[in-house]
């Protein structure tokens, strides 16, 4: 008892040094707008989310949308009220998703020009990396926080965006969801978002680094993120094996695949396999002579069905996880040797 | 306290064999200079002569290409000299943003037991300003003293300035320096002002450490190097120095008329009909920059010890 009462006394006596947060804090002073005003945007999206889940599914429920049209006189009515579907929701999924696909486009903005090349152009590292904590300290705080913030946001962003598309998104075969199929917002949705605005963060610190101007920085940074979704979209189709159709007619492997199919390749091919991809001759005057004259006796239809879904997107998190580590790494070394 | 500023044995900064180069351009080359802790080092030259960069090397936020600078026998930057240097950089940048009491708040954040908020809020509130302003809306002056506030507030044993009063007005400038020269005194502080504004060295530095195109020129006491030279005033007629002047380093020699000026290093009694008197700082610092060719003077206290242990 008296031992407790002395340590006690003589804690309480001690000037007790006025609680830190390190460079925690000075990241948190220095970004605490852009940190407000994304929060307030993320709370603003998830609201608008959850409405429009809602509203969809009471649409759905009310015009009997969630099974096709079973009886040939109701077809027209069912139609009419799939089309009113998409002019009353189709824009708000669209736009999600094309924010979600933007987003690691901002996020690496964000990263390159005010986190990192601000600092370096500014000068202001100089004020930070003379004070008693160490530059590589400073920069995993500096990157570390804005980054796991980001990540956190982007997550919760594309659990919401998945949950409110998942409640139409294979209704009728994907026909509610025109133009946002599971093969078209593919970036918006499940664990894509989340790497694809972790690669983005590499990238901008990367520029960031390499650049040390934010301008330059930011620019350089959007253009690459613009100009690498462009391979990632060519090579997603082979992440995963798909399944593949051949047909002695073209019209034939069209309905076989299923409406809510990814079809991304066909062509003509020939007795002994080889594949045509470019012939063009289903749009022939004469298909068959036109197949005759390339040596191909049918066609053939590369697609996945929306059972690939979670296998493409994690292949592709790997993929761009994997381009954000070499980015990172990449970085790593520019702030190894900018550091004295 | 008094008693601590002079420790003529302990080492602030070290540098033997230094160079550091931009691309093509040497900025500093064989320098190699010791300065005492305790003393008000005046660190001189012209511009580009590489006192910026001495500067930076010494807060760590650089690596010389060459030879090596010690501040306390450590790696500048190292875990256990970086919390006992203070630099102000010439520019003194600082986020627009933060108000002056963010601005002493992170550098409580920064530095961690060693934080003296008193001591960086006095020099904040000797400047009249209030802790609440922004440091975008301050001027360049009141700037200056926010960043200095930070220097203060970290409690360092080595101060770096770089040109810390340039954009001071008069009066500023002299409670500035009365507050740097109070602060170096209670606490032992070394401190290295670099200029190249005279007037506002004379009477503040113990010390000089003069460069030019990065190399030393002279370095030691004040004291000591004006004592070392001697400004010899006489009739000369004819071409080339006067003969008596061979057995002494003659740093500058200017004719006017008939009447020679002279900065010599006296090495024994001068000969001849001259009027001898010691310079004035100012003289020995403008003939030295006048004459590039001059060799380089290191007071005895100035070289470096591993330097002389080497040799």
């Amino acid at each position: 008892m008296s031992a407790t009462t002395v340590s006690r006394t003589a804690a309480g006596s001690a000037p007790r040094p006025p609680r830190t947060l390190g460079t925690a804090w000075v990241v948190w002073r220095r970004h605490r707008i852009a940190a407000w005003t994304a929060l307030a945007v993320l709370a603003a999206l998830c609201a608008e989310l959850v409405w429009l889940r809602g509203a969809m599914t009471e649409y759905v429920a009310a015009h009997g949308l969630a099974a096709p049209c079973a009886t040939e006189g109701d077809c027209a009515a069912h139609a009419a009220a799939v089309e009113e579907f998409g002019l009353r929701y189709g824009g708000f999924l669209g736009g999600n998703a094309l924010l979600l696909e933007f987003l690691p486009l901002f996020a690496g903005m964000f990263v390159a020009g005010p986190v990192i090349a601000r600092e370096l152009e500014s000068g202001t590292y100089k004020v930070a990396w003379t004070q008693s904590v160490s530059p590589l300290r400073w920069f995993a705080a500096k990157l570390g926080l804005p980054v796991a913030a980001l990540l956190v946001g982007a997550s919760v962003l594309s659990a919401v965006f998945l949950w409110t598309w998942r409640s139409v998104g294979h209704l009728d075969h994907g026909r509610l969801v025109d133009g946002t199929h599971w093969y078209e917002a593919f970036d918006a949705l499940g664990p894509a978002p989340v790497t694809n605005v972790l690669f983005g963060a590499a990238l901008g610190a990367l520029a960031g680094l390499l650049l040390r101007r934010t301008l330059p920085a930011m620019a350089v940074t959007a253009f690459a993120c613009v100009l690498l979704y462009w391979p990632l979209t060519a090579v997603r189709p082979y992440l995963a094996d798909p399944v593949t159709t051949t047909r002695m007619s073209y019209l034939e492997t069209r309905p076989f695949a299923g409406k809510d199919s990814w079809e991304y390749e066909r062509g003509a091919i020939t007795v002994s396999g080889t594949r045509l991809p470019d012939t063009d001759c289903h749009l022939a005057p004469v298909p068959t002579d036109c197949l005759a004259r390339h040596g191909a006796d049918g066609y053939y239809l590369d697609y996945h069905p929306p059972a690939h879904f979670q296998r493409l997107e994690l292949a592709q998190a790997g993929l761009v996880a994997a381009a954000a580590v070499v980015c990172a790494a990449g970085a790593l070394w520019r702030m190894r040797r900018l550091c004295p | 306290m008094t008693g601590l500023t002079f420790q003529p044995e302990r080492t602030a900064l070290e540098a033997v064999g230094l160079g550091v180069r931009f691309r093509r351009r040497w900025a500093l080359r064989d320098c190699s200079f010791r300065l005492p802790a305790g003393r008000v080092c005046a660190l001189v030259g012209p511009n580009g002569a590489g006192k910026s960069t001495l500067l930076s090397l010494a807060a760590g936020l650089r690596r010389p290409t060459e030879g090596s600078l010690t501040v306390f026998g450590g790696r500048p930057g190292a875990a256990d000299v970086r919390p006992r240097v203070a630099y102000l950089s010439q520019d003194k940048p600082l986020y627009p943003r933060f108000t002056i009491a963010d601005t002493l708040r992170m550098g409580r954040e920064l530095n961690p037991g060693r934080w003296d908020q008193a001591a960086a809020e006095r020099t904040v509130a000797d400047g009249g300003l209030s802790s609440g302003a922004r440091i975008g809306d301050l001027s360049g002056g009141q700037r200056t003293r926010v960043a200095l506030a930070l220097a203060f507030g970290k409690r360092p044993e080595v101060l770096l300035l770089d040109e810390p009063m340039a954009d001071l007005d008069p009066l500023a400038r002299h409670e500035m320096t009365a507050a740097l020269m109070g602060q170096a005194a209670e606490h032992a502080t070394t401190v290295v002002i670099a200029s190249h504004v005279l007037a506002e060295l004379e009477g503040v530095c113990d010390y000089l450490l003069l460069i030019a195109d990065g190399r030393v020129r002279l370095a030691g006491e004040v004291e000591d190097l004006l004592a070392a030279h001697t400004v010899l005033v006489g009739r000369h007629e004819g071409p080339g120095l006067p003969r008596e002047f061979a057995m002494h380093t003659v740093v500058e020699a200017r004719a006017t008329g008939r009447q020679l000026t002279a900065l010599v290093r006296p090495d024994g009694p001068v000969a001849g009909q001259w009027k001898a008197a010691e310079p004035s700082l100012e003289e020995l610092l403008l003939a030295h920059l006048r004459a590039p060719g001059a060799p380089p003077l290191l007071a005895p206290s100035a070289e470096p010890r591993r330097y002389r242990a080497a040799a």
